[in-house]
């Protein structure tokens, strides 16, 4: 099999990766060294794999990397500047919404794409977005205040930057 | 004895704090099996007999070994110890051998050892097994036939009873005796990391292991077997581990011993990390029991209680005799009972061997036992409230064992507070009043309350004792080893807090390091809710040595008097203006040449028990659980929605409150999973719902929007502060309040876990029950 | 795992897209979402066609009728505002369940469409509603009604290139039955009726998920003509898909139980057409 060079913009870096053209994206990107990026279930059952594939969530165990050719991708590790949190990332850990930390990367990256299309989930809208991330260790109502809080954060910094 | 130090004010212990551990996991930092990679790895697939009884008549690795990428195929013939896993009883080969039984799908006969995972798994699924196909067992009542012997001997292989008075002379003379049957399936952890391990040849000539797992000493212990070598040679590091439940506890036992077997032919790391499917086809889960209960009433008061549980040990014991004393100690509830007979047995089939799951045996007895209760409650016309009021233990109680209890028995308590919270009887009118007006949808509220045994009982004394290293550097930073491993349930903040609140260090200054043979000895197995306690008392015992050691060089600085000197996040002082920082202070004791490293070391106070008749000390002290359910069922088609959850647990002490809620809202929600969605389907053997896809397990659509939780601290005086465990009494009162609840939605009762859409639809069309 | 992929392709045009599969038809694959794809262990796959680079990813209107590219994902076609201003809530609503949101953005309507999968509850929606394709085959394109894809015989696999659905004013209901939010249909129901002066001048009632795909039961549509809309109307549709529903029993469920359920959800979705027309 023939070894493909793809180019793609990672965390904000111009990227090259080489890959054989049955390898998911999920594989690449941890070869790569993103280590945030699990392996729960390669089935796109339990959404650890999770990434924001140009703005959106997706399951990137069900990727080729080819398709990936051109993408934005954005991982957890992408969302720290300067050495910050993200303020997800810090109200996760506020909210103690964290246990065993295998899914963390997965619902927090999926809660970054919630809040870019909807910077003011009700409930419902944020169970609809997340259902895809299965958790064993929290039983997800912290989760959702974690959630509910970076909504409250990021909507009082972006109102503070006007 | 260790001072517990409850009710003293503390500086740390009980307040809300943040994780220790969450900064790495919400980076992306964290490392977990998967994530480490060693230079040279090799990477190890199974090959699986996939069949669920044989003999093995031979093994053809000839096309396999020549595919390409793979460096080689080992069989039983490379192991250079012994053949053979399994702790308790020891009946399970790590490689099956020709000529030798195959005894369920997941038997491991070989393991490919190859250059990437890919190659792996293709040359795994070309090897070539000859197996002569013998009938299999694939039932408990198929197994107490003994028609097919798996093992040679009976398939009963296992049994354990307590005789406590003389329940058979007063059901005799009762007027009121009831009966009952009940089943609970087998429930599979879906811990969401996989089970992963890498064997190194490390820089001692032996092996370093790493992996996700529970009990590094187990570990240990294995590899040291499988590969003939003294322990001395081989050091087990625990990776970050996502998640584990008790699946954890035995498992990665074996992955690791067949990854050092390709490790120590090969001399090159040896990386195995199972796929969701062969996690799940072939890995311990909860044990399916099948029991029996009869019950003797004497107006409200429980006068006897016999019990028959079988239990559905698979093709191998691993660690059910171990489970089966704690379903034994369980099965009459947590009530004070003088008349108590139970018998429970461990039966063989050629399916999967179960193994722990949080809760370990006492689930699926406590489930049966509250559905008794309650049934009894329905028939007697009593509110089950009162009933429970009326039988619970208390303090002066005696368990079924006979065991006398005079503190921290907070079983009152829990009951009181769920009453209140869930507005006890306000709720079952409310149901009985939308179930009047209802027909398509009708209502419950269930109630269970339980008790657990904290760590491994009277059967176990010889493995519960923890160490512990604390190590303060020149710059006040402290290093704390345990034994005991984090697994999401919160271990190193507990321990943390606990270090800070006896050194007064704090708490950022503190880490807590991934457990590491090297450093602490064994400590035994991170299970049965002990963590706390165990790690945690020889944790508190090195940090006051150390203290101790700080103060006399506070006197030597400022000659204030010893019990004056007061350490508190950081700062140390006398209340009479001499202060110092705890760093400095530090500083001051290393130029002055003072030992800053302590091992601590909790042995397990001393239980007596008569494993004949199943009377004494089971355990050395137990948490107590009560809880409310309101379910809401779709008479059309059987599907049932957890509405509201009300629950009260008896920690002895809440060290860290934010990680008992935690725990008491995860194991709800994996409590719920089994109550009603987990349904592990079997073909001939074989588990056919092995991925997220056909084992469901609940989503954040499925948990409850409110868990109103109530946090009952009933000092246990051993305990660290008085605590006691959390882990497991979280999950267990569910699957009981859950199922009780639909029994009162449906007027009709219900004997099974999981209690799945269609069971209940069939409840709902049967005529009587 | 497709663990003996040699090539990817990304053709420009429909027309290439069909000549590469052509040219190997028994070693190559379409791919669209990737959902089903990347899910396949097979050695036999050595070629995959990516169909994104056609672009067939717009929703557009053309007199009476919708027409959705076939790469169209199921969350952008369910969000899409030309089709919540003509189908109201129906697909918003019955396709909020597929999967789960990262499914739906990556899960495009022809890729759900394609494998006849029985489980699809895009499939029997859209086969509610009268659906047909435009596909494209050795012959070039053509129309043809959703139904007649299921029914081609296993060697003909004409390109899915668009979805066309008519404005044709029918009310629609979709239900289904899952053990929790995530799990796929145990049985789904999806009704499609034409009102006129509170009758039923027309139905099209799809059962899907029998396990089989889904199918239309002409039976029962032709027992609801001229049926009144009213509040007795939705156990009749019980009734009659109770006695003629067809499937079988599999690992979710037993056919009784299946066939109990699909009676109950079609009552639903019979409710929900009654208070729409209302």
């Amino acid at each position: 099999m023939r070894d493909r060079k793809i180019q793609l913009n990672l965390n904000g870096r111009s990227v090259s990766l080489v890959a054989g053209d049955n390898t998911t994206l999920l594989h690449a990107l941890r070869e790569y060294g993103l280590t945030s990026l699990k392996r729960g279930c390669e089935e796109g059952e339990c959404g650890a794999c999770t990434v924001i594939m140009n703005g959106l969530p997706e399951k990137s165990c069900l990727i080729l990397v080819a398709e990936a050719e051109g993408a934005d991708i954005l991982t957890v590790e992408g969302l720290i500047k300067d050495g910050r949190l993200h303020p997800i990332q810090q109200s996760f850990i506020d909210e103690g919404a964290i246990q065993c930390g295998y899914c963390t990367p997965g619902m927090v990256m999926t809660t970054y794409a919630l809040l870019l299309k909807n910077p003011s989930p009700d409930e419902e809208e944020i169970k609809e977005a997340l259902s895809g991330n299965l958790c064993r260790c929290t039983g997800y109502l912290s989760i959702v205040r974690a959630v509910k809080k970076s909504a409250r954060i990021m909507a009082g910094l972006s109102e503070g930057s006007e | 004895m260790l001072k517990s130090n409850s009710g003293e004010s503390t500086n740390v212990v009980g307040k809300m704090v943040k994780r220790v551990d969450a900064l790495e996991k919400v980076n992306g930092c964290a490392r977990f099996a998967a994530d480490i990679a060693f230079d040279g790895q090799i990477y190890c697939a199974l090959v699986i007999a996939e069949k669920p009884h044989g003999i093995l008549r031979s093994i053809d690795v000839s096309l396999a070994s020549k595919m390409e990428g793979v460096e080689a195929v080992f069989t039983w013939r490379d192991i250079p110890g012994d053949n053979q896993l399994g702790e308790a009883i020891k009946d399970m080969p790590c490689l099956v051998k020709e000529g030798e039984k195959i005894r369920y799908w997941g038997d491991v006969v070989a393991v490919v050892a190859a250059r990437d995972r890919i190659s792996a798994e293709n040359a795994a699924k070309s090897v070539r097994l000859d197996i002569e196909d013998l009938e299999p067992v694939l039932s408990i009542e198929e197994a107490l036939e003994d028609r097919i012997k798996i093992h040679g001997g009976s398939n009963v292989k296992v049994t354990k009873l307590i005789r406590k008075g003389d329940p058979e002379t007063v059901i005799k003379n009762s007027k009121e005796v009831f009966e009952g049957e009940f089943y609970a399936h087998y429930q599979e952890q879906a811990y969401m990391e996989p089970q992963g391990i890498t064997v190194v040849p490390d820089l001692d000539y032996g092996y370093t292991v790493y992996g996700t797992m529970q009990c590094p000493y187990y570990v240990q212990s294995a590899v040291a077997h499988v590969l003939g070598l003294p322990m001395n040679r081989i050091r087990v590091i625990q990776t970050e581990t996502g998640g584990a439940f008790g699946g954890k506890e035995d498992v990665p036992s074996y992955v690791a011993s067949y990854a050092a077997v390709a490790a120590f032919n090969l001399k090159r790391p040896a990386r195995l990390i199972y796929s969701r499917e062969i996690d799940i086809q072939t890995t311990s889960k909860r044990h399916p029991i099948k029991s029996f209960y009869r019950v003797a009433m004497d107006g409200k008061k429980i006068k006897a209680i016999e019990v028959m549980a079988y239990m559905d040990m698979g093709a191998y014991a691993t660690l059910t005799p171990i489970v089966m004393f704690r379903t034994l100690v369980h099965a009459a509830g947590a009530y004070d009972i003088e008349n108590v007979n139970v018998d429970v047995y461990g039966v063989y089939t050629n399916k999967v061997p179960p193994g722990a799951f949080r809760g370990f045996g006492s689930p699926q007895v406590l489930f049966a036992v509250e559905s008794m209760i309650d049934d009894i409650a329905w028939k007697l016309r009593i509110d089950p409230m009162e009933l429970r009021e009326e039988n619970t233990l208390r303090p002066g109680s005696r368990t079924s064992t006979d065991h006398l209890i005079v503190e921290s028995v907070g079983a009152p308590e829990t009951l009181a507070r769920v009453k209140e919270s869930s507005h006890w009887k306000d709720l079952v009118k409310e149901c009985i009043e939308f179930n009047r007006a209802n027909e398509d949808k009708k209502r419950g509220a269930g109630l269970s309350h339980i008790f657990y045994g904290v760590s491994l009982g009277a059967g176990g004394q010889a493995l519960d004792k923890s160490g512990a290293h604390v190590l303060i550097n020149r710059d006040g930073s402290v290093e704390v080893r345990i034994g005991g491993t984090e697994m999401g349930q919160g271990a190193k903040t507990v321990i943390a807090m606990m270090a800070a609140e006896e050194l007064g260090q704090r708490m950022e200054r503190i880490l807590v390091h991934q457990p590491d043979t090297a450093f602490v000895p064994d400590s035994g197995p991170t299970v049965a809710s002990r963590t706390t306690i165990y790690s945690g008392n020889a944790v508190r015992r090195a940090c006051i040595t150390l203290k101790g050691k700080l103060i006399s060089v506070f006197y030597d600085l400022f000659n204030s008097r010893p019990d004056k000197v007061k350490f508190c996040q950081g700062e140390v002082s006398d209340g009479e203006g001499r202060a110092i920082s705890f760093d400095r202070l530090v500083d001051a004791a290393y130029v002055r040449n003072v030992k800053l490293f302590e091992a601590g070391w909790y042995d397990t106070p001393k239980l007596s028990f008569d494993m004949e008749n199943g009377l004494g000390e089971a355990y050395v002290t137990y948490s107590y659980a009560s809880q409310v359910v309101q379910v809401e069922v779709d008479m059309a088609t059987g599907s049932t929605k957890v509405l509201k959850g009300f629950t009260a647990h008896d920690v002895g002490k809440a060290v860290n409150p934010d990680g008992v809620i935690g725990q008491i809202q995860g194991g709800f929600a994996q409590g719920m999973g089994y109550a009603l969605y987990e349904d592990l389907k079997l073909r001939n053997g074989k588990i056919i719902s092995d991925n997220f896809n056909t084992y469901i397990i609940p989503t954040i659509h499925e948990v409850p929007p409110e868990l109103v939780i109530d946090i009952v601290e009933d000092a246990f005086s051993e305990g660290p502060y008085g605590a006691k465990g959390i882990g497991e009494p979280s999950l267990m009162p569910v699957p009981a309040s859950v199922a009780n609840a639909v029994s009162m939605a449906i007027g009709k009762r219900v004997r099974q876990i999981p209690v799945t859409p269609e069971y209940v639809l069939g409840l709902i069309e049967k005529k009587t029950d | 795992m497709l663990s003996n992929v040699k090539e990817y392709f990304r053709p420009k045009t429909v027309e290439e897209a069909f000549e590469m599969m052509e040219a190997d038809r028994e070693h190559s694959i379409f791919l669209s979402g990737g959902t089903i794809v990347a899910l396949m262990g097979s050695s036999r796959i050595e070629r995959i066609i990516d169909l994104k680079s056609l672009r067939l990813d717009s929703v557009s209107i053309k007199e009476d009728e919708i027409v959705v590219g076939a790469t169209t994902t199921v969350e952008a076609f369910r969000k899409d505002p030309l089709m919540r201003k003509e189908f109201g809530d129906f697909f918003y609503d019955s396709f909020s369940l597929v999967g789960s949101w990262q499914i739906r953005n990556m899960a495009t309507i022809g890729g759900s469409i394609a494998p006849k999968l029985g489980w699809s509850d895009v499939s029997a929606c859209l086969l509610a509603t009268g659906a047909g394709l435009m596909v494209y085959g050795p012959d070039g394109y053509r129309r043809i009604m959703l139904s007649d894809y299921f029914a081609l015989p296993a060697g003909e696999k004409p390109l899915i290139t668009h979805i066309i659905i008519k404005k044709d004013g029918w009310v629609s209901a979709f239900e289904k039955f899952s053990k929790t939010t995530f799990d796929i249909a145990t049985v789904n129901v999806a009704i499609s009726v034409r009102p006129e002066r509170g009758r039923i001048k027309a139905a099209r009632v799809v059962c899907g998920s029998r396990p089989q795909y889904p199918m239309r039961f002409e039976t029962i549509e032709n027992a609801l003509e001229e049926l009144e809309i009213n509040d007795v109307m939705p156990s009749i549709v019980r009734s009659l898909v109770f006695d003629n529903f067809t499937g079988g029993s599999n690992m979710l469920a037993s056919f009784e139980y299946r066939k109990h359920l699909a009676s109950v959800m079609a009552q639903k979705a019979a409710e929900k057409i009654k208070e729409m027309v209302r």
